[in-house]
């Protein structure tokens, strides 16, 4: 097939000394930009772009594509250790890496993250390669009507995360919808709960509340307890066993799948895709209830569908120039600022820059194999770090990232407002993760929710339409199953209470 | 005695000569205090990527190496450009912060009664770039010119629903001036508002909404690659990258000249040599070739315009664009 072809020459461009060494730096600096919250993937590239722009198209680009996907890594290295999600895309992750954490499998969480995050992304570009064409224009099908019915997917999660109590679950659903409102209405532009403050116009800051409500919170929790250290003890085995490898093969495989189709569709970022990815492993899994307490199925499961949506969201970019996230649309621009116009023209007119950059991004992700299962030991020894001394360095970090969102003091106190709010949540056993769901959710809800009510003149056929009405019968599946388990989970726990040795 | 009084009168002499060359100095005119001397902070009121952050990215690339001292772009979103504008409209008048004054900025204080600064509040120094609107349809509907389409949009508005990027975009003020000229009430087509360019580029491809009026740079793929028909470019020449696309006076509706564009402006109350260096550094730049190249791959052209006309200019702008939103109804 004359695509292997190509790709054989694009792994030749690839591995030559000066394009591996750019993605090295690109796939290390793209790491640490992940690991810091709030500088994000996209402020970085667009700060590098201008550096950069002295390169070769093929090489800059590398070194941007890289930045992007160390980015991803690095998420959730901090989400597992020290429950600081560096990004929406890692927020899934931390629910059960940390508690993995806690249970002294920081090792294991990781390297099933590090390796979750390899297949997918490996199996993805392939993906990219022999389907992009057909897939990108498929996705131009995917209007307001159908993005509406998959955020209503999305929202699903929150039954299925809502912890024991469905009520506290549903409250905290209600209150990310709430924060989400604040700033300016979407379509109109008219100023929404701002309270006159200026600041409040650009709405309250993402970065804010995830890195408030998970690791503020968790700090002021550790605090109150007095905690030592994230985990005392002996760390149990640095790597995943090769049990833990069986285990997920699965949710490796599934959540390739969907973090990739969904990542081609314009408007779903991988944080999207991770929140879905995550919910159908746990659908399929035999004991649900382990999600969410340290399921290591559930790290795989977040992180390969987030991975496979990052090169999911290279198709249409790639093929029609329309990019599905912020750092991708910077990525445009350096496309653009060489002279490249994506489209299906730029497989044809330029192979010699495609294919080598396709072709590096399956090197980047082995070399963030490399560079982070060895690093696996040493990050893992951080939860032995006394708490005193660790959460001074987090506080400093999630200082330094939330205000590098906007350069925004702002922003801070708002952090440190959540992280009060998220305390309190922890004491009275309200989830955090469903607030943080419906507030990434809000959005997208609202505006697809207007744009296709307004396309149809108000009438509610519209969500009829094939596409639109088949994912809202999933998403009406997904309630009545979530609903049905967290059912036979009570009544199990009745059971149990009720009847001690009886049950069997 | 005649020797004593010869030395004093030479010594008084010495004495006031030198007095006077010391005050000398002190009598010539201040000279202007030396600029830059420290960091400059230039705000751009979008996140980065877009044009205004491409713009000042290159810009400050080149005038630092000018000075000789960096010039920071610093993202400041929210609020559809109004914050990060506020941000520079409330900093010290000492040169040290200046905004990327984009389009959006000034029709903000247009579109919006909230908007938290007056349109005339800042200190203009330069317009920069502007780049074209192009007018697109889905690639299924069957008309292959700006007449045809128009007349079909008279017979029956209501199948028309045009996408926008936001809410007061530079796209919404081009259909109303496009409407406006074919005598089509702009209150009769529906326009809907999408999260940027992008969304609503690949909303007009699937065939979702109808048309769109965006900037030319994030079009050009999507026309090149047939998943967008092009009707008309609102720039006087053809652009680069669509030269089969006709311009808007070639295709008989002159009126529909919106462009986007991107400046610099200061904060109220600017010291004239702070607009002056930034003027005449902005001038030069303008002029290199190199970076003349790099503003024309984003399918945009560098425009210069010095203080007082781009003063004129925003005025202008803002002008036509309040009576617009006033008359439409998009002023809230």
């Amino acid at each position: 097939m004359e695509a292997l072809s190509h790709l054989w020459h694009g792994f030749s461009v690839a591995l030559s000394p000066i394009n591996l060494m750019y993605c090295a730096i690109g796939s290390l600096v793209g790491t640490l930009v992940g690991v810091l919250p709030g500088l994000g993937s996209t402020a970085t590239i667009a700060i590098l772009l201008p550096v950069l722009s002295g390169l070769p198209p093929a090489t800059a680009i590398i070194a941007l594509a890289g930045i992007y996907y160390g980015a991803m890594y690095g998420g959730s290295t901090t989400a597992i250790l020290i429950n600081t999600p560096g990004e929406a895309a890692s927020v899934i992750t931390a629910a059960d890496g940390y508690a993995m954490a806690r249970q002294g499998r920081a090792g294991p969480a990781l390297g099933m993250a590090a390796v979750s995050s390899f297949v997918a992304g490996t199996l993805s570009l392939f993906g990219l390669v022999l389907l992009a064409p057909p897939l990108a224009d498929a996705a131009l099908e995917f209007g307001p009507a159908e993005r509406f019915a998959l955020m209503v997917l999305g929202l699903s999660m929150v039954i299925s995360l809502a912890g024991k109590s469905l009520l506290k679950g549903l409250l905290s659903g209600l209150a990310g919808l709430l924060v989400g409102m604040v700033g300016l209405d979407p379509m109109t532009g008219v100023p929404r709960f701002t309270l006159g403050s200026p600041t409040l116009l650009g709405g309250i800051d993402f970065i804010s509340v995830i890195v408030g409500l998970f690791a503020i919170a968790e700090i002021f929790v550790n605090v109150q307890e007095q905690t030592r250290r994230v985990y005392e003890g002996k760390l149990k085995g640095l790597l995943p066993t090769r049990k833990d490898l069986r285990d997920c093969a699965g949710a490796m495989g599934r959540s390739t799948i969907v973090g990739f189709l969904l990542g081609l569709l314009p408007g779903v970022t991988p944080a999207v895709a991770s929140f879905l990815g995550y919910d159908m492993e746990k659908k399929f899994a035999r004991d649900p209830s382990r999600f969410g307490r340290g399921a290591i199925e559930g790290v795989a499961a977040a992180e390969g569908a987030n991975n496979s949506a990052t090169s999911g969201g290279l198709v249409p970019l790639f093929t029609l120039g329309i990019p599905t996230t912020p750092a991708l649309a910077v990525l445009l621009g350096g496309l653009m600022i060489y002279g490249l116009q994506p489209g299906p023209l730029l497989f044809e007119q330029h192979a010699d820059f495609v294919w080598p950059v396709i072709a590096s991004m399956y090197v980047g992700n082995v070399m963030l194999l490399i560079l982070n299962l060895p690093l696996v030991g040493l990050w893992a020894k951080l939860t032995q770090v006394p708490y005193p001394i660790l959460s001074a360095g987090i506080l400093g970090v999630c200082v330094i990232g939330t205000y590098g969102v906007r350069n925004n003091v702002f922003d801070v106190w708002m952090m440190v407002a959540f992280g009060v709010v998220g305390f309190l949540m922890k004491r009275w056993d309200v989830p955090a993760v469903p607030l943080v769901i419906a507030l990434v959710l809000s959005e997208p809800l609202e505006t697809s929710l207007r744009q296709a009510l307004k396309i149809s003149g108000g009438s509610l056929m519209i969500f009829t339409r094939p596409l639109s009405l088949a994912i809202l019968l999933l998403a009406l599946a997904s309630f009545g199953v979530s609903l049905y388990s967290r059912a036979k989970e009570g009544r199990l726990a009745v059971a149990i209470e009720a009847g001690g040795e009886d049950v069997g | 005695m005649k020797l004593q009084i010869a030395a004093g009168v030479l010594l008084v002499a010495i004495l006031l000569a030198v007095t006077a060359g010391c005050g000398g100095t002190a009598s010539k005119e201040p000279e202007s205090p030396k600029y830059p001397t420290k960091p400059i902070d230039l705000i751009v009121a979008f996140p980065p990527g877009g044009s205004s952050d491409m713009t000042a990215r290159l810009l400050a690339e080149r005038l630092s190496k000018e000075w000789g001292v960096p010039i920071n772009v610093v993202n400041k979103p929210g609020g559809g450009g109004t914050v990060g504008t506020l941000d520079v409209v409330q900093a010290d008048p000492d040169g040290y912060t200046m905004l990327t004054h984009s389009i959006t900025c000034t029709l903000a204080a247009a579109t919006s009664t909230q908007c938290p600064y007056k349109w005339d509040q800042m200190t203009p120094v330069s317009l920069v770039m502007a780049n074209a609107l192009v007018l697109t349809i889905s690639p299924d509907l069957p008309y292959s010119s700006v007449a045809e389409l128009l007349d079909a949009i008279k017979k029956d508005p209501s199948k028309f629903k045009a996408g926008v990027g936001s809410a007061g975009a530079p796209a919404v003020f081009g259909l109303v001036k496009l409407f406006d000229a074919a005598g089509i009430d702009p209150k009769s087509v529906e326009m809907i508002v999408f999260q940027g360019g992008a969304p609503t580029l690949a909303a007009v491809a699937g065939g979702h909404v109808q048309l769109a009026s965006q900037n030319l740079p994030e079009a050009v793929s999507l026309i090149n690659a047939g998943k967008l028909k092009a009707l008309a470019v609102t720039t006087d020449t053809r652009g680069k990258s669509v030269p089969n696309v006709p311009t808007a006076k070639e295709a008989g509706f002159p009126a529909y000249d919106q462009l986007g564009w991107n400046g610099i402006s200061g904060p109220p109350g600017l010291p004239e040599y702070v607009v002056k260096k930034w003027a005449e550094g902005i001038e030069k730049v303008t002029q290199d070739p190199s970076f003349v190249q790099k503003i024309e791959s984003m399918d945009a052209v560098v425009i210069y315009k010095g203080p007082a006309d781009f003063e004129k200019f925003v005025e202008q702008e803002y002008k036509t664009a309040l009576d617009i939103a006033e008359r439409v109804g998009i002023r809230k």
